[in-house]
């Protein structure tokens, strides 16, 4: 199967070390760039209570949950300890003449 | 090999039990509730719980418990701890030995004194909650007494399931010294516009049942009829089987910096214990709040593991009410000043400084998680200590992790 990138933003569009949220049909993401200007791409929900994690705050290359501080490694998608257990789904993520793609 | 016994199964004392079992603790863990459920999340109790009637979701599953072998003894009371013979007596007369013990038995609803007190509920637990959320319906008129987050909470939820809702508080303003006056504000006017009265300065007389509901009668004003009377005017710390077993007590369980009583072997976290503050020259505090209680679990068992763990978290803590949701970082009544830093959407933190202009706290609410990167960023600075530039602080378009990071 052919992979479908779908435009994000302009790569300005994100802050250094933080996030924004993303919709896309029925579905939503949460898309970082690190402090090192790397671009990751997760699921939006958190998966202990459903929460939009792009509320929350980006530490290098940490997202925290705003609601019960649950973390994930965005890079790789691993939770980091309770109250979090289940791991984020990440996606691809390419940046091509100043604009952001994800790979769903 | 040595044991572990834990009394209470809430928030502290269940991820107590899941962190030791995480790190290798190779002795037996006891976990005692004594509620007749599987141990579960308090804070959506006042919320999801009583909205939806979704139960709230379990800390750990009954499988979880015993996979990771962990004793759990549900519905079971303690009687007594006898620190000589280092065991428990049950209620039912059971004899349960310990090397260690930790206490989280959590506070209970402070109540009302008045005469007719007998007539309100209140909330604390599960059972308390579904059977509330059993008698709410449509059209019927709930008094709640007492304008704290509690009070406020059942206050929003009574209103989204269709109950008509008056709020009474003795104070001249909602939500006292745990807010700036502003932010009070900002969630009495919300509060309004969906239907609350709230009504200040009000003192109870007594409050009389009728045929059908009560009537609370209130000193100078004239009185008022409802059809449920809930009180919600803070905790008391549980500290009974403590202070029988000759701990010492200080507004709660006294605890050192490392979450140990007065009995090196006992160890106590969340609303029952009193500790020192290392942020705020170790004066003493006991608080109810839902990540503290986490943040000293966690710190209690690295102790119990052999390491040496102070317990220096900033406070912090949320609420939801309708679509606002408010966030606290450490207590604000500690500020000498306020710097406000209006964002560009409009919203604004309230910063507090103290006299050497160091952050002590900060606070804001907004829709939604709108203001948690910033409250979050301010718990990190109050943690460094650093002096603050105030004309820093409430300019809105500086990033303030480039403070954190200077």
């Amino acid at each position: 199967m052919m992979t479908e990138w779908v435009l994000v933003c302009a790569a300005d569009d994100i802050e250094e070390e933080d996030v924004i949220r993303f919709d896309h049909g029925d579905r939503t993401f949460a898309v970082y760039r690190s402090p090192d200007d790397e671009y990751y791409a997760t699921d939006g929900l958190c998966t202990h209570e459903k929460i939009h994690l792009a509320d929350g705050l980006v530490m290098d290359n940490v997202i925290e949950c705003p609601k019960h501080n649950g973390r994930f490694d965005y890079t790789d998608g691993s939770a980091l300890g309770a109250p979090v257990c289940v791991n984020l789904q990440t996606y691809p993520v390419k940046v091509e003449d100043g604009l952001v793609f994800i790979s769903l | 090999m040595e044991s572990l016994t834990i009394i209470g199964a809430s928030e502290a004392d269940t991820r107590t039990a899941l962190h030791l079992q995480e790190r290798g603790w190779d002795g037996e863990i006891v976990l005692i509730g004594q509620e007749p459920h599987t141990p579960y999340e308090h804070p959506p109790l006042s919320k999801a719980v009583l909205t939806e009637g979704n139960s709230p979701p379990l800390l750990s599953s009954a499988e979880q418990l015993q996979e990771l072998q962990i004793r759990f003894l549900q519905g079971s009371q303690v009687a007594e701890i006898d620190r000589q013979s280092h065991r428990l007596r049950l209620q039912n007369n059971e004899f349960l030995p310990y090397d260690k013990l930790l206490l989280a038995t959590g506070a209970s609803a402070r109540r009302l004194t008045c005469t007719g007190s007998e007539h309100t509920l209140v909330l604390r637990n599960l059972d308390e909650t579904l059977a509330f959320r059993s008698l709410l319906a449509t059209g019927k008129h709930l008094i709640l007494i007492g304008a704290g987050f509690i009070g406020l909470e059942l206050a929003a939820s009574a209103r989204k399931v269709g109950c008509q809702v008056t709020v009474l508080e003795i104070a001249p303003r909602i939500l006292g010294r745990a807010v700036p006056a502003e932010v009070a504000e900002v969630v009495a006017s919300e509060h309004k516009q969906q239907g609350v009265e709230i009504r200040c300065d009000v003192k109870l007389d007594q409050i009389q049942a009728l045929k059908s509901g009560y009537t609370i009668e209130l000193k100078n004003v004239e009185s008022i009829s409802g059809d449920l009377v809930v009180a919600g005017i803070s905790a008391v710390p549980e500290v009974a089987l403590a202070e029988a077993a000759g701990l010492d007590i200080e507004n709660g369980v006294s605890v050192n910096a490392f979450q140990q009583t007065s009995d090196p072997d006992i160890y106590a976290v969340g609303d029952c214990c009193s500790f020192p503050h290392p942020l705020y020259e170790q004066q003493r505090m006991s608080l109810e709040m839902w990540r503290c209680a986490r943040d000293q679990a966690e710190c209690a068992v690295q102790n119990l593991l052999g390491e040496t763990k102070e317990f220096s978290a900033v406070p912090w803590f949320w609420s939801d009410q309708f679509e606002l949701s408010l966030q606290v970082a450490w207590l604000p009544s500690f500020a000498k000043r306020v710097i406000p830093r209006t964002r560009l959407d409009g919203v604004t933190i309230y910063f507090g400084l103290n006299d050497q202009e160091k952050l002590v706290s900060a606070a804001g609410v907004g829709a939604g998680n709108s203001v948690t990167k910033d409250i979050r960023l301010a718990e990190m600075l109050i943690a460094t200590q650093k002096t603050m530039n105030p004309a820093e602080l409430s300019d809105p378009n500086l990033n303030l992790k480039k403070l954190l990071k200077s």
